[in-house]
């Protein structure tokens, strides 16, 4: 508002001469009432702004009950069972539709989990940490990998990250495995992809540190990957088979999610694929 | 999912149902292992002259209390053994005996790395600072060199020939000691658990006899050292043995400073498998090698 009062003092001081004292005080209420109703309606101006623009981040801001219920909107509209699941198919041109970064999906019978896996090439490594399948920023994201990993599960390890959401959605199903006899008794994931099924067989569910797994290891190299698969199977706080073979042929899928309370720990439930 | 690093501790910790717990730094690990072979250890670099990893056993010295703890392996412990061909490159794992992982070197050093390797990831990561492979040689002069040790059946045992029964005292001498603590009748069931418990009970009565020498010649632990050489591949070294002995000189060694992995022998093909109980392992690993941060 570009109101310069010293401009109209000397305009009301001319006119003063002519209109005498009524005249002033007129002038002057019309003009106090025009910079009230002028900052009046600025106010409702800005505050009508502001109202537009929280409508506008409240309908970006992810909602974590809504993403749930939109999954499994998705899960119903994409997801053909069959009697072995290795037979169920996945509509993955249905899925892209809603987002075009969706490339696999998992599911771990015995769980909830069953969702979408979703791979950014542009965005940073952690937006899917924090953006929903339909790009709405907050809780609780997607399950999803980072550019490293290959789309097609070939890497010796591919990393796969899902929050644990308190309402026991998205990875929170991962905890499960902290149970030796469900442990053994719930050992399969499966890994769609638009041309074929892949069957894991879990070895392993353990407390980790927050090492950044990709970063910290070369596992193309048979040393680091025999490293890997060391630790994982010599952490004392966890279930392990040992009896299920793994090596770097048959690759590690590493689930990852958080441990409420101790945030600098990670739960990995890693597999091996199983012919 | 950023490393933090001022979110790691120094020091080893661990965290096991829902406690945290501190690796004790006074403690130094020893990986002590028995080759069933008579050629000079250091030497072999032909494979097959490597033998196998027939006694292994973790001493475990807190250096600054001074108190041993001893933990013995069975050589039949069913782990995932690191498969190497003949030119040193890496094949794969397989559930196997624990004693074969040192075949699997193709020098003595390599051979006993990976049974460090092997042994510390079965005990969930515990660190083993120091090794020592001795072979068949090496008893009768370990033996010998503090006069000869003195130990009372424990059941019917044959030595070189000669049959004592359960509770006849025996004075071993040469290579009565080696037969003694490395005899097992093949044919009977589980009999590499009764040879351990021979074992176990040499090692008892050797440490006492050697400790009482030792208070009258402190230099006899060195001397015993230099007279091994050609038949024992280490890294310890003399340092490490000057360091220690003085620290370890009121030191007793009992039947209560010694355990076992737990777990039970079974047969799953031709040989038999002494299969880990690992929850039981996993209170073991916990309660000798660390304490917990309160």
């Amino acid at each position: 508002m570009d109101y310069d009062k010293s401009d109209h003092k000397k305009h009301v001081r001319g006119r003063r001469k002519s209109s005498g004292k009524t005249g002033l005080i007129a002038i002057f209420v019309v003009v106090v009432v025009l910079i009230a109703g002028s900052g009046i309606g600025f106010f409702i101006h800005s505050s009508n702004l502001k109202k537009e623009a929280a409508a506008a981040e409240k309908a970006k801001k992810a909602d974590p009950e809504e993403a749930q219920e939109q999954y499994e909107k998705l899960k119903e509209q994409v997801a053909v069972d069959a009697h072995d699941p290795m037979f169920r198919k996945i509509d993955f041109a249905a899925a892209q539709a809603v987002n075009p970064d969706v490339y696999a999906w998992i599911w771990i019978p015995g769980t909830d989990i069953d969702y979408p896996i979703l791979q950014s090439e542009t965005e940073d490594d952690a937006y899917y940490l924090n953006h929903t399948i339909e790009k709405k920023e907050g809780l609780p994201g997607t399950i999803y990998t980072e550019k490293y990993n290959t789309k097609g599960f070939v890497d010796p390890v591919t990393v796969v990250y899902g929050h644990n959401m308190k309402n026991g959605s998205m990875f929170a199903g991962l905890h499960k495995y902290e149970d030796r006899a469900f442990f053994d008794s719930n050992p399969y994931v499966y890994i769609y992809l638009p041309d074929k099924a892949l069957k894991y067989r879990i070895f392993a569910a353990v407390t980790f540190d927050d090492r950044y797994l990709l970063g910290t290891y070369n596992f193309s190299t048979p040393r680091d990957f025999e490293e890997y698969l060391d630790e994982l199977r010599g952490s004392i706080n966890g279930n392990v088979n040992i009896d299920v073979p793994v090596s770097q042929e048959t690759g590690i899928l590493t689930l990852s999610t958080c441990i409420a309370d101790s945030p600098n720990e990670r739960l990995l439930v890693n597999a091996t694929r199983e012919e | 999912m950023e490393d933090t690093p001022e979110t790691r501790k120094e020091g080893l910790f661990i965290t096991y149902k829902g406690k945290e717990y501190q690796y004790n730094e006074d403690v130094i690990n020893f990986l002590c292992l028995g080759i069933d072979n008579s050629t000079p250890v250091e030497q072999a670099n032909e494979i097959k002259g490597q033998g196998l990893a027939d006694a292994i056993i973790l001493v475990s010295i807190n250096v600054e209390s001074g108190k041993i703890k001893i933990l013995a392996i069975p050589r039949d412990t069913y782990v995932p053994v690191k498969v190497y061909n003949d030119e040193g490159k890496f094949l794969g794992e397989e559930n196997q005996q624990l004693t074969l992982q040192y075949y699997y070197g193709k020098t003595a050093q390599d051979s006993c790395e990976l049974m460090v390797k092997a042994v510390s990831n079965l005990l969930f990561r515990v660190p083993i600072q120091r090794y020592c492979a001795i072979n068949l040689e090496a008893i009768p002069i370990l033996n010998d060199s503090i006069g000869g040790v003195d130990v009372q059946a424990l059941e019917d045992v044959e030595i070189l020939g000669t049959l004592y029964h359960t509770g006849d005292p025996i004075h071993l001498q040469g290579k009565m000691a080696e037969d003694y603590i490395r005899h097992r009748d093949t044919d009977v069931f589980a009999s590499s658990m009764g040879r351990l418990e021979r074992q176990k009970q040499y090692m008892t009565n050797y440490f006492a006899t050697a400790m009482a020498q030792i208070k009258n010649d402190l230099m006899l632990p060195v001397s015993i050292y230099q007279s091994l050489q050609g038949n024992m591949y280490t890294d310890i070294s003399v340092e490490d043995i000057t360091y220690l002995v003085p620290e370890m000189l009121d030191v007793s060694l009992t039947a209560d400073d010694m355990s076992m992995i737990p777990g039970e022998v079974t047969q799953p093909d031709a040989h038999e498998a002494y299969i880990v109980n690992s929850e039981q392992l996993k209170e073991l690993v916990v309660n000798f090698f660390y304490t917990e941060v309160v």
